[in-house]
């Protein structure tokens, strides 16, 4: 694990997306291992340690809810922070995911992939 | 009025109503029955203390009529009043009339014998020897009366015989032997007081009214009047009454028409009374009464009976529309108070109804009802949040790879190419922009917008919708975008999603139905609170005659569709929903192909 460089888990189902969202944050700077759904993200996190989670809502097998809970169940205060970044924009899903602990809710279509490096470097710099 | 109060009067009132209908009807007859029977008790009894009077009257009569025609007393009277007769025959005459005639009789008191000038000639007391009939004596001038006839003088009071006495006289002439000429009357005097022992029972021959009446009844009594109306026998209320008081009560008037009374009358103590009359045929009413109160005591005890039966018929009517009132309004109230759960969206409400009848099921209706609705509501915000996902996880492709593109990342593009990437992403905005309307107006119309306001700076969100959205859009159609913010203007009280949404939509419109090189300019009033955004294009503008409908959903106006531009009918039915669910106003002016102005009214932010 290289010292300097920050790292990312993008938890995400949609290859297209994560591919796309994954190199243009490897071209910022960052380390990013990706997880295709909630239980990938979980032996991820057990694994070794991220700066933040970028996370995907609707997701096969565990979705990004029961992640969450998973994460506050297991790492409590040690937990990585985490971005949600989603389709769903309803009102009781941002609730939700505030509820859970997650430091900003995106939505994926509101964004350019330059906000969401913005949102990023804002949580854990560059 | 409540179910509660309509149950107890309804109770109170049949109740009542049978009760005093009820109690009415019985009190009429048994009172009906009480009077007669008391009236015929009382007119048995008058009828026969009638006949006991008029009995004795006879008797004394006939005594006195049988002295009359006593020889030596009529030879005797004719020697006096021929002055033949000396102090000697005189005395002969009045030891005859002691002896021979006074003990024959109890009940008379004296015997005298007057001549035709009203002096007393015989007496069985020497004191009334020699004494003149007064002048309103009833034998002051006697007319002249047939052999063996009697006349009866009233009840007086007076000094007869060495003694304040009551008396009745009865006077009889006295014919000397022929038959032809009148020497004198013989009078006997009886003690009135007898009349008191007639009217008190003691020579009473039916013992069975009387006696059960004076038994039963403390108030009852018989009496005798006069023909002036003088009381004659003495009375139980009033003391030394007789001769003294005048009786001008109802039944003794009427005996002066002969009417004999029976019924109610007022007494001569002030009373109401119930009582019976006769009209005796010598000119004197027999009454016998009882106070009317004594009388229907039993039935006006009744009557207090019933009245406190209708109160415990109340208090009872009372409890059981309160036990009513238990079982069947509280159940309602209950609904009721769910339902009222239920309509401000909370579908956990559930009703709990154990009466075992119809509002039993009726709650167990309603609890379904209810669990469906909730389960309808939790598949409405699933179907939102799948749609949401399903409709914009492509657009989120579409729209990062658009941008890596055009930004030249995914390697350097030819000024064609560019133009061409920049008209994609464009379009997959507003592909973006439509999704989010749909799922909105789905939002809306289920109800499940949420409206969390905030202070919010207006400009800066129109800033980055132009910077961010609208940019391409605008310098394709090279539109003179005008912001005008001379003023400062006031943050507003809104939702910032809800508020981004509405201005996204107003200004993509502007910009959609605008002319080639035309003009979009927003601009901001305000007063003490609220704010104005004033968006104007130089557009197609509306129609007249379409104005009224161009907030309706799905609605394009006619220019619109004929323009060729793209459009579902959402974007102003959306806006409005939402403007006005921050508690705003929208509002427009327009001119048929010249262009629009939308009006959006804010609520200023009190920070």
């Amino acid at each position: 694990m290289s010292l300097d460089k920050k790292h990312i888990l993008l938890v995400e189902d949609d290859t297209m997306l994560s591919s796309l969202l994954a190199s243009s944050l490897e071209k910022e700077g960052y380390e990013v291992a990706v997880a295709n759904n909630g239980e990938e993200a979980v032996s991820a996190i057990e694994a070794k340690g991220f700066s933040i989670i970028v996370l995907d809502l609707i997701m096969p097998k565990m979705d990004g809810f029961e992640f969450l809970e998973a994460l506050v169940k297991n790492k409590g205060e040690n937990a990585p922070p985490a971005i949600v970044l989603s389709n769903l924009a309803q009102d009781v899903d941002v609730s939700k995911t505030e509820a859970l602990g997650v430091v900003k809710h995106i939505v994926k279509t509101e964004v350019s992939i330059k906000q969401i490096i913005e949102e990023i470097q804002a949580v854990i710099g560059s | 009025m409540t179910i509660g109060k309509k149950l107890f009067l309804s109770f109170s009132f049949i109740a009542t109503f049978a009760v005093l209908v009820t109690g009415l009807f019985t009190f009429q007859s048994a009172k009906e029955g009480i009077t007669k029977r008391i009236l015929s008790d009382l007119t048995l009894l008058t009828e026969t203390q009638e006949g006991a009077v008029l009995m004795f009257l006879d008797r004394i009569a006939a005594r006195t009529s049988d002295f009359a025609s006593d020889g030596f007393i009529r030879d005797k009277t004719q020697e006096i009043v021929l002055g033949e007769a000396d102090a000697v025959v005189i005395k002969e005459l009045n030891q005859h009339l002691i002896k021979n005639k006074l003990s024959l009789e109890n009940a008379m008191v004296g015997i005298k014998i007057i001549d035709l000038e009203g002096k007393t000639i015989a007496a069985t007391a020497d004191s009334e020897i020699g004494q003149t009939e007064p002048e309103d004596s009833a034998f002051h001038n006697l007319l002249p009366m047939d052999y063996g006839e009697v006349v009866l003088d009233t009840v007086r009071r007076g000094e007869y015989f060495g003694d304040a006495r009551l008396v009745l006289a009865a006077a009889a002439p006295l014919y000397d032997r022929v038959g032809e000429h009148i020497n004198g009357y013989l009078v006997a005097y009886l003690n009135a007081n007898i009349f008191n022992d007639l009217m008190s029972g003691v020579y009473s021959e039916d013992l069975g009214a009387q006696s059960s009446l004076r038994g039963r009844s403390e108030s009852f009594e018989m009496y005798l009047v006069d023909t002036d109306g003088y009381m004659i026998s003495a009375s139980r209320y009033i003391d030394d009454v007789v001769l003294n008081k005048l009786i001008t009560i109802q039944p003794v008037l009427q005996c002066a028409f002969d009417i004999e009374t029976t019924g109610f009358f007022e007494s001569y103590t002030g009373k109401q009374n119930v009582g019976a009359a006769m009209c005796l045929p010598n000119g004197w009413t027999l009454v016998a009464e009882l106070q009317e109160q004594e009388a229907f005591a039993e039935i006006n005890k009744t009557q207090k009976q019933i009245g406190i039966l209708i109160l415990i018929v109340l208090a009872f009517g009372s409890l059981l529309s309160m036990v009513v009132v238990r079982k069947l309004v509280f159940p309602i109230r209950n609904l009721i108070e769910k339902t009222k759960l239920l309509e401000s969206g909370d579908f956990s409400a559930r009703t709990k109804i154990e009466t075992n009848d119809e509002l039993e099921t009726l709650g167990n209706s309603f609890n379904s009802m209810v669990e469906r609705l909730g389960e309808l509501n939790e598949m409405k915000t699933e179907f939102i949040s799948i749609a949401s996902h399903q409709l914009r996880a492509p657009l989120a492709t579409m729209k990062w790879y658009g941008q890596i593109v055009a930004d030249g990342d995914a390697g350097v593009l030819t000024e064609t190419q560019k133009e061409y990437i920049d008209r994609m992403n464009s379009s997959t905005e507003r592909l973006i922009t439509l999704v989010n309307d749909f799922l909105s107006i789905s939002r809306i119309d289920s109800g499940k917008i949420q409206f969390n306001p905030e202070p919010v700076n207006i400009i800066d969100v129109i800033n980055t919708l132009v910077d961010n959205v609208f940019n391409i859009q605008i310098q394709d159609k090279q539109i003179q975008y005008t912001l005008n913010t001379e003023k400062k203007v006031a943050l507003v009280n809104v939702d910032p999603a809800l508020i981004r949404e509405v201005c996204s939509a107003l200004i993509q419109n502007a910009i959609k139905y605008n002319r080639e090189k035309g003009k979009i300019t927003i601009s901001f009033e305000e007063d003490e609170k609220l704010t104005k955004i004033i968006i104007q294009d130089t557009g197609i503008g509306i129609p007249d005659d379409e104005k009224s409908k161009i907030f309706s959903k799905f609605f394009r106006a006619s220019n619109a569709v004929q323009s060729g531009v793209g459009g579902v009918g959402l974007g102003l039915h959306a806006v409005k929903q939402m403007v006005e669910l921050m508690g705003g106003k929208i509002g427009f002016e327009s001119t048929d192909g010249q262009g629009a102005a939308f009006t959006i009214t804010l609520k200023k932010s009190d920070v």
